[in-house]
């Protein structure tokens, strides 16, 4: 039975994928607000865990969804208790929740517009490198996203300026080595390791989160005697 | 039988559990980590070939250890440079008894020990890229110890952004290598590593801070507590500097590229200049640290062009030197930012030299060994680096000598500042003037001591630098 849902996903036209993996992109891109950002990261890794389902054996194909919903339930989990802390001290202007009922949607900040305009020259960016630098493997179709998600994962990396949106921003940028990589090596190791790394790195970015907030009192430890 | 490649990883691991538990008994957390760093250096420091054995199981030193379908060995390259990490770092354990650090100073320290050790042991070597992002992610909690709030992540994420920029490189390298291999006609085969050498050189420079300029260093030299700076430098960017010279080793077409000595001299050249543009001028000891590791690192970069003995030599040396050097100045800094609210700028630390006389000795001599005074160790790791550029690239030997008199320039600003008399009374007045514990008392002495006396009498660290050296072969 697994095998045939397995077998099935392998061959899902990868178009739907890749439109609906762009449309997880353009929040993260555009917003701050990690509860847009979140939910859309971890519906990324849903989707990369369906593009890998063509070039991985089964049971590593869940590695990558799997990984993703810990990562973004762990820095769900960290944001939130950044918000709490910062509402404590009295700063319920700056808490996510907050940000989001005071958006004023029918005008959109200038920086909003920046921010649209970088993200379509990097989408025409990385469909220009698919064609002029297509990557081995036998696994074009994976190429596009691949590019998509490391261009897009070094803007957001480099232009955010809180823990937690570089933190998404790297997160990006694996999911894309990974997408170009695992089919030139496609061994469950590989992905177990990628995997690993994946949830190392979404430690020290909650970490980074509530270092962020001024809120690591709550994981502190006491000094040394 | 047990392979030493397992204890070596395994080992400071479990050395980290004790250490985080018992955290609250800052000597009691100090002597786990240093008996598992000695432990190590005991099986490290046995032949090949000899039997050993702990608690009564044999331990095999070059024994192959299979990690999901990796190999982990220690070779006859790695036991030096292995041995050289672990010392380094057990220095920089040792600097922690004389200054409290942060929870996760002596844990997460060994936690990376162990991560880089692996990283210089598992082969194929690609995947030493995976052991470096995720030791450069357990940094975080180290770098970030003591400074929260808006913005104070920079360092720490401009550190692991850099690193993950690495991680494809590599990745991408271990392929073409592995397809160029398969090509059995010479000229062909040697076209085909070409983007492999791209990509690796392009990957040293990011895990090695050369690229982009400016970006984690002076992040994490303002932002971490200062033994973390140092324990990054001295063990990270070594163990990756360290990696570079596993490859020379193990790949005769790296290391005879024509590219290869080229770039490593831009990049070092680039450093330096960097560095020495801006010493004189800084207003922080942080930032002079900066641009001291930027002159160090610059300076490495140009030592490893070289690929000779003396080169390898004065990497091994430097590495040791490193320890010492920043160890000290690194305790210093941190005694003073306890005593000056946290802040390292010559503006909030004018006239603290004289209420705080120990830290300020601290500063003066791991400064000055930095800049490479003579009869400081400092010194003669900037002798033996001169000697090593000096045998291709004498102008780069004259602009790293131009980069210490400059970043002396911006020490010895700083100790005016420290010892200003004309703020002396006002900081008699406002400051923290706690006197220093016995401790931290006897830590200082003991390191400055070291800086002064392998200043002096370096024979016995050159002679393990020249065994790290001989060890290699690519040159022979």
């Amino acid at each position: 039975m697994s095998d045939q849902i397995f077998a099935q996903l392998a061959v899902f036209p990868v178009a739907p994928l890749l439109i609906v993996l762009i449309l997880t992109i353009v929040p993260i891109m555009l917003v701050r607000n990690w509860r847009i950002t979140l939910p859309a990261l971890m519906i990324q890794y849903v989707l990369l865990g369906l593009l890998l389902a063509r070039v991985l054996p089964n049971v590593a194909v869940a590695i990558k969804p799997v990984v993703g919903i810990i990562a973004g339930l762990a820095l769900s989990l960290a944001a939130q208790r950044a918000d709490l802390d910062r509402q404590r001290r009295g700063q319920t202007g700056l808490t996510a929740q907050a940000r989001l009922s005071a958006a004023d949607w029918s005008r959109l900040p200038s920086q909003l517009l920046m921010r649209l305009v970088v993200m379509l020259l990097v989408v025409t960016a990385a469909f220009g490198a698919t064609n002029r630098f297509p990557l081995p493997g036998n696994a074009r179709e994976l190429a596009l996203s691949a590019y998509l998600l490391v261009f897009c994962g070094v803007i957001v990396a480099a232009t955010a300026s809180e823990g937690l949106n570089i933190g998404i921003g790297i997160l990006m940028m694996i999911s894309g080595f990974e997408l170009g990589y695992i089919p030139l090596e496609r061994s469950i190791s590989v992905s177990v390791l990628l995997g690993l790394m994946t949830l190392v790195v979404t430690l020290a970015i909650a970490y980074l989160t509530l270092a962020d907030a001024d809120a690591l009192h709550l994981v502190a430890q006491e000094p040394a005697k | 039988m047990i392979p030493a490649a397992l204890l070596v990883v395994a080992l400071p691991l479990i050395g980290a559990l004790p250490a985080i538990l018992l955290r609250r008994w800052r000597s009691v957390e100090l002597l786990v980590a240093l008996l598992t760093c000695g432990i190590v250096l005991m099986i490290l420091s046995q032949p090949p070939n000899a039997p050993l054995s702990l608690l009564g199981t044999e331990i095999e030193t070059n024994a192959p250890l299979n990690v999901l379908g990796r190999t982990l060995q220690v070779r006859s390259t790695d036991r030096t440079t292995l041995l050289l990490l672990f010392l380094g770092a057990g220095v920089l354990f040792a600097c922690a008894w004389g200054v409290a650090q942060s929870w996760s100073y002596i844990p997460v320290g060994m936690g990376v020990l162990s991560l880089l050790s692996a990283a210089l042991m598992i082969r194929p070597f690609v995947f030493a890229a995976l052991a470096f992002e995720a030791a450069a992610a357990v940094s975080v909690l180290m770098i970030q110890a003591e400074r929260t709030g808006e913005r104070s992540t920079l360092g720490a994420t401009r550190y692991l952004t850099v690193t993950t920029l690495a991680l494809p490189l590599f990745l991408g390298a271990g392929y073409v290598i592995r397809q160029a291999t398969a090509i059995s006609d010479p000229i062909e085969q040697a076209a085909a590593f070409v983007p492999a050498v791209d990509m690796l050189l392009l990957g040293f420079a990011f895990l090695l801070g050369a690229l982009p300029l400016f970006t984690w260093i002076h992040g994490v030299a303002k932002q971490a507590p200062p033994l973390a700076t140092a324990f990054l430098v001295t063990v990270a960017n070594s163990a990756a500097l360290l990696l570079l010279l596993d490859f020379y080793e193990e790949y005769a077409w790296f290391a005879h590229n024509p590219t290869l000595v080229s770039v490593l001299q831009f990049g070092g050249m680039l450093l330096i200049v960097m560095g020495g543009v801006l010493a004189w001028a800084q207003n922080s000891f942080a930032r002079v640290l900066a641009c001291a590791l930027m002159i160090d690192i610059g300076s490495m970069l140009l030592a490893a062009g070289s690929a000779s003995p003396i080169g390898v030599g004065a990497i091994a040396f430097n590495i040791l030197a490193r320890a010492l050097s920043l160890g000290l100045f690194g305790i210093g800094l941190s005694i003073l930012r306890q005593r000056a609210y946290g802040s390292d700028r010559f503006d909030d630390i004018r006239g603290l030299g004289f209420e705080h006389r120990w830290a300020a000795f601290a500063l003066g001599a791991g400064g000055l060994s930095l800049v490479g005074l003579p009869g400081t160790i400092g010194f003669v790791a900037r002798w033996m680096s001169a000697r090593a550029i000096g045998t291709y690239d004498v102008n780069g030997m004259a602009v790293m000598v131009l980069a210490c008199v400059s970043l002396s320039v911006g020490v010895v600003r700083g100790m005016m500042r420290l010892f200003d008399a004309s703020w002396r009374e006002a900081a008699q007045r406002n400051r923290n003037a706690a006197s220093p514990t016995v401790i931290e008392m006897v830590t200082l002495l003991v390191m400055g001591s070291a800086v002064l006396f392998f200043g002096l009498f370096p024979g016995s660290l050159a002679t393990l630098a020249q065994l790290v050296a001989n060890s290699y072969s690519f040159y022979k």
